[in-house]
């Protein structure tokens, strides 16, 4: 309520900026007055991006199929040590690097799958809704259809009639099917919010419907869209590391996920020798979608006053 | 005395013959109109999802690189014999009509499914020449008999857990909440590998991955066989499945347990017993709508996890077919998956309509 | 002198939660005797329906006893705390085998509840007649049955609308449910229905009716006509004032925070305010001369309306806010909004006086110091 009445308080001259940067503005205010933990948690995240994306220019770290040499020999099949904190593969491959590249894509891929799902959930949870009539709909008939469209199998049949996937395409699948319950979940929450008065008022005072949407709705299902940003982003990472590791994903060397990883070493899988090869990358997948599911919960739990009181 | 017996018996002759009556009305009333609609609009609807996944399965092969007719003519680098190659050509093109145009093709392919169930000739050198539905029908019952197991189980566990820990929560079982809640974290084709090593590489409770499931016969040797392989995808599944219920069921009964009939039953002097029960049934209620999606979901899942776990069901025909790139295989297994999902669909929705009097008998939505 | 149904001592009842503890209801004490019409009138948040809660003996999850005493047709339904922190776990279990006990003898056959939110008190995906049912065999142990084993042990009988009925006989219970009901001005056919079939002004009856299916010495009806149109609230209030005619309850504690509606129904009223009870007086003298100040301005921000249309008073609000139950002051609670205050409201919570020399009406404010 705090905000609303920031709003509110704004001065004239303000209000004329364009309607983009207010609503850039307004979304900002309310994630850092609103979620304080969550924001540490997503900021956290931002940082560790960043952290990887350095880690990932240094020279040493920067190739993850380099084939590195002790001596004249090859580093084949070591143990870990100090050099080689994961142990090398028998293409003398730094586990440890081809998982910071891979963690690194793992997380750009999850960010690029949350974006698009989340951009479908809205355009088709508050925009149908929204402008009501026939749109709202066929928003909710497609909602229905995607919903019990069976993505993964869908997913694996467009893969495998692909002969060159790129990442870029996976993501598009896989982003493209991981919605229809993010939108609906958002659209209960627009129909509850239509009734309200100031959207109401806003409506009278003649502003656009695309205004509306944008700085009277969005801010205000902000809290949905960001819980559907964070479990499409756990979807996505999570789908597109099965697909790769059944080798139905990006073949190229050059964008590396978890995924590929575990493709890449699944000739090790289960080999009581060599746990630090093909326990890894699982451990680091399990991590990230920890992170995620914190974040999550801690969502749930400010929709929910009941759960947050009841402790 | 006996004034009283002979009353009690003239009433309950009187009262098993009202009874009678009642049972007729509700009978009557249980298959309402409402019903029926409900029936008739969800297998509209299913038959137009099923519609539009066997027009995109008509589709995407021939928009992207992979098409039959590429398909076709690489018949030669797969290392067939030529009498099974010029054997595969000429039933595809007969079947699918590949030299006509495009809607009569679309026509012949809506043909093939619906009315004789045929996609065509495997090319895999194992089984060259047989037609796919031979092949891939005798997968379904292994891919089924984890998949459905598995959606009950989770559902009642994953729920039970979630509405135990929503109802009073203490430690400990805020504790077992969240193991089980990690557990639902795990990748599951990693974790499958985990678990593999725990059960039979270190325990060897079961046995190794490398050796085959039989085919299914009524013989106590062979089941004993198939079931000894059969637990371990099945434990994989239910762990890693039951997290997502808990979570809905926990909101569902902190949001029932504070709602007013609860406290109202409470002022009417019911005992704690029957309040939870009361609870834990209506929380279940809304989750059920959850199950469309976890169906989709299991099946998804298991068909990754029997290529990991090499469990004989659909998901490995169906990967081994991406393998060699076998175009009727691969529209064959994707149709009756899709088939499988619908079917599942429908039958939960009805289910759900069969248990909902709001659903059931119509009136106020929600 | 008439009978004593109903004795409330000192008692007190926090929430606590993540918010910290709210003193919603902060020691109050008053008598219900048999035949009273109880008002209990306040503005939102002073504690009203808390109070109500805990005449129940099971006072709603957050809502914790604290001290005080409730005794019912001579049946006391709290232990007190023990001051001794360690004797807490025992008293812990102690209060929770009373409150059972309190459950199965008092509640619906000693006091009737109403609450506040009839339009969910139902259970969505039960039939009002198993509700019912469930009702019947959470009291009696046993499921009223269609048929019966035909030996005399099992026939238990409980005496339901004032009529003896052996409570396992199913259709025996329904016919006295459905008279039950229809006394009420309901039709018996709603038994077959689901809450969401009926509407709103039905289910509060219905609930109405459950609740005093066994002709209870006291309903207590917690603000039952607060979700529901002007024209069900009338035939609702009507309802109760039938329900003494009837001779199906003598006593009822009505709440609410709307005064006409009670001045119609009732014959005493108690004034609350943030927590605390302010005023205990008969209906016409808190209408017409209201002792206390918050009292006083309470009424005066009723509209009233002479037959002409022209109001009848001039329409004030009491200003600032009731102050915060989290730390309530020392003093007086209404010091801060008070027209009338003086130095010593604010540093000590004024004793009850009776101005007018008797124990019916009782004021707690300095101003009527002798």
């Amino acid at each position: 309520m705090t905000f609303e009445k920031k709003i509110l308080l704004e001065k004239p001259e303000e209000q004329e900026r364009s309607s983009v940067s207010i609503m850039l503005r307004k979304v900002f205010q309310a994630i850092k007055l609103r979620y304080k933990t969550q924001f540490t948690l997503i900021m956290g995240l931002v940082v560790l991006v960043i952290i990887l994306e350095i880690l990932t220019k240094i020279p040493r770290l920067s190739d993850p199929f380099y084939s590195y040499k002790i001596g004249a020999s090859y580093a084949s099949n070591l143990p870990p040590s100090w050099d080689f904190w994961l142990g090398t593969d028998t293409g003398s491959h730094d586990i440890f690097v081809m998982i910071l590249h891979g963690t690194r894509n793992s997380i750009y891929f999850g960010i690029g799958c949350a974006l698009l799902s989340t951009t479908l959930a809205i355009l088709l949870g508050v925009f149908g809704p929204f402008v009501g009539g026939k749109a709202d709909t066929l928003s909710s008939f497609i909602t229905n259809i995607f919903m019990v469209f069976p993505q993964l199998p869908f997913i694996f049949f467009i893969a495998s009639l692909m002969k060159t996937r790129s990442w870029v395409t996976v993501m598009i699948i896989i982003g493209s099917f991981s919605w229809p319950w993010a939108a609906r979940s958002i659209r209960s929450q627009v129909l509850t919010l239509r009734e309200r008065n100031f959207i109401k008022v806003s409506k009278m005072s003649a502003l656009g419907n695309m205004r509306i949407a944008f700085s009277e709705v969005v801010p205000n299902v902000l809290t949905y869209i960001l819980l559907v940003f964070c479990i499409s982003f756990g979807i996505g990472i999570i789908t597109e590391a099965g697909i790769s590791m059944l080798g139905l994903g990006d073949q190229g060397q050059n964008f590396i996920t978890l995924g590929f990883v575990m493709w890449y070493h699944e000739p090790y899988n289960m080999s009581p020798h060599y746990y630090n090869i093909w326990i890894s990358p699982g451990i680091v997948l399990v991590l990230i979608y920890l992170v995620f599911f914190v974040i999550q919960s801690s969502f749930i739990n400010t929709f929910n006053p009941r759960t947050r009181e009841n402790k | 005395m006996k004034s009283i017996e002979t009353n009690i018996l003239e009433e309950e002759d009187s009262q098993t013959k009202t009874s009678l009556i009642k049972q007729r009305t509700t009978t009557q009333k249980f298959i309402s109109n409402s019903f029926l609609r409900l029936v008739v609009t969800k297998l509209i609807f299913y038959f137009i999802i099923f519609f539009i996944a066997i027009s995109l399965a008509f589709l995407i092969p021939r928009l992207v690189p992979g098409n039959p007719l590429d398909y076709i003519n690489q018949l030669g680098s797969t290392g067939l014999p030529p009498s099974y190659q010029e054997q595969i050509r000429t039933y595809m093109e007969q079947l699918f009509g590949l030299d006509q145009p495009i809607w009569v093709q679309y026509w012949r392919f809506l043909e093939a499914f619906f009315l004789h169930g045929d996609f065509g000739l495997s090319i895999d050198l194992d089984t060259p020449g047989q037609p796919v539905m031979d092949l891939i029908l005798p997968t379904l019952p292994y891919t089924l008999m984890v998949a459905i197991p598995t959606l009950i189980i989770t559902f009642f566990l994953g729920n039970l857990i979630g509405a135990w820990v929503g109802y009073n929560e203490t430690k400990p079982r805020k504790v077992i909440y969240y193991i089980v809640l990690t557990m639902g974290a795990a990748p599951f084709y990693w974790f499958a590998y985990v678990l593999a090593t725990i059960f039979i590489t270190q325990l060897q409770l079961f046995p190794p991955l490398s050796t085959s499931v039989p085919n299914f016969a009524w013989d106590w040797a062979v089941l004993e066989q198939i079931f000894s392989h059969f637990w371990l995808p099945l434990i994989l599944l239910i762990m890693v499945n039951t997290g997502g219920w808990s979570t809905g069921a926990r909101s569902m009964m902190i949001y029932e347990r504070g709602s007013g009939y609860i406290l109202y039953s409470q002022k009417l002097g019911f005992k704690e017993s029957k309040l939870r029960k009361y609870a834990y049934r209506n929380s279940l209620l809304p989750q059920f709508t959850g199950l469309n999606m976890n169906f989709n979901n299991i099946i998804g899942q298991t068909l990754i996890l029997e290529v990991v776990l090499n469990w004989p069901g659909l998901g490995k025909v169906m990967i081994d077919a991406f393998s060699i790139n076998d175009y009727a295989m691969i529209i064959g297994t994707f149709v009756i998956v899709i088939f499988i999902i619908v079917i599942g669909n429908f039958l939960i929705d009805i289910s759900y309509g069969l248990l909902d009097p709001r659903i059931r008998i119509g009136g106020q939505e929600g | 002198m008439a009978e004593l149904v109903l004795k409330v001592e000192d008692i007190k009842g926090y929430y606590k939660g993540s918010f910290g503890t709210v003193h919603a209801v902060d020691g109050v004490t008053f008598d219900i005797y048999k035949g009273d019409i109880l008002a209990i009138a306040g503005e939102s948040g002073c504690g009203k329906s808390s109070l109500a809660e805990l005449l129940t003996g099971s006072p709603m999850p957050m809502l914790h006893y604290e001290s005080g005493q409730v005794t019912v047709n001579e049946i006391p339904i709290y232990i007190p705390k023990p001051e001794d922190k360690s004797k807490l776990g025992k008293w812990r279990k102690e209060q929770e085998k009373l409150s059972n006990q309190t459950r199965k003898d008092v509640l619906c056959k000693i006091i009737g509840y109403v609450p506040q939110s009839s339009q969910d008190s139902l259970n969505p995906v039960k039939k009002i007649r198993k509700f019912i049912l469930d009702v019947m065999k959470q009291r009696v142990g046993t499921k009223p049955k269609k048929q019966i084993k035909r030996s005399k042990e099992d026939i238990k009988y409980d005496t339901l609308d004032g009529q003896k009925v052996r409570i396992n006989f199913k259709e025996e219970v329904l016919t006295r449910v459905r008279e039950h009901l229809e006394k009420l001005g309901l039709s018996g056919d709603v038994l077959g229905r689901y809450p969401h079939e009926l509407s709103g002004g039905m289910k509060q009856r219905i609930v109405i009716g459950i609740s005093t299916l066994w002709n209870p010495l006291i309903l207590i009806a917690d603000e039952p006509t607060s979700a529901l149109d002007v024209t069900t609230q009338k035939i609702l209030i009507e309802t109760f004032m039938h329900l003494r005619e009837m001779g199906i309850v003598e006593t009822i504690v009505y709440i609410s925070h709307d005064i006409p509606t009670l001045a119609q129904i009732c014959n005493k009223c108690i004034v609350m305010y943030a927590g605390k009870l302010v005023e205990f007086n008969s209906m016409d003298n808190i209408i017409h001369s209201p002792l206390h100040p918050y009292s006083q301005g309470l009424i005066h921000s009723i509209a009233s309306f002479n037959p002409d249309g022209s109001a009848e008073t001039d329409l004030n609000s009491i200003p600032g806010r009731p102050p915060n139950l989290r730390d309530p002051p020392e003093g007086c609670r209404f010091y801060d909004r008070c027209n009338q205050r003086m130095d010593i409201c604010k540093e000590e919570y004024p004793p009850f006086f009776s101005p007018n020399g008797n124990d019916s009406s009782r004021v707690a404010c300095w101003l009527y110091k002798k």
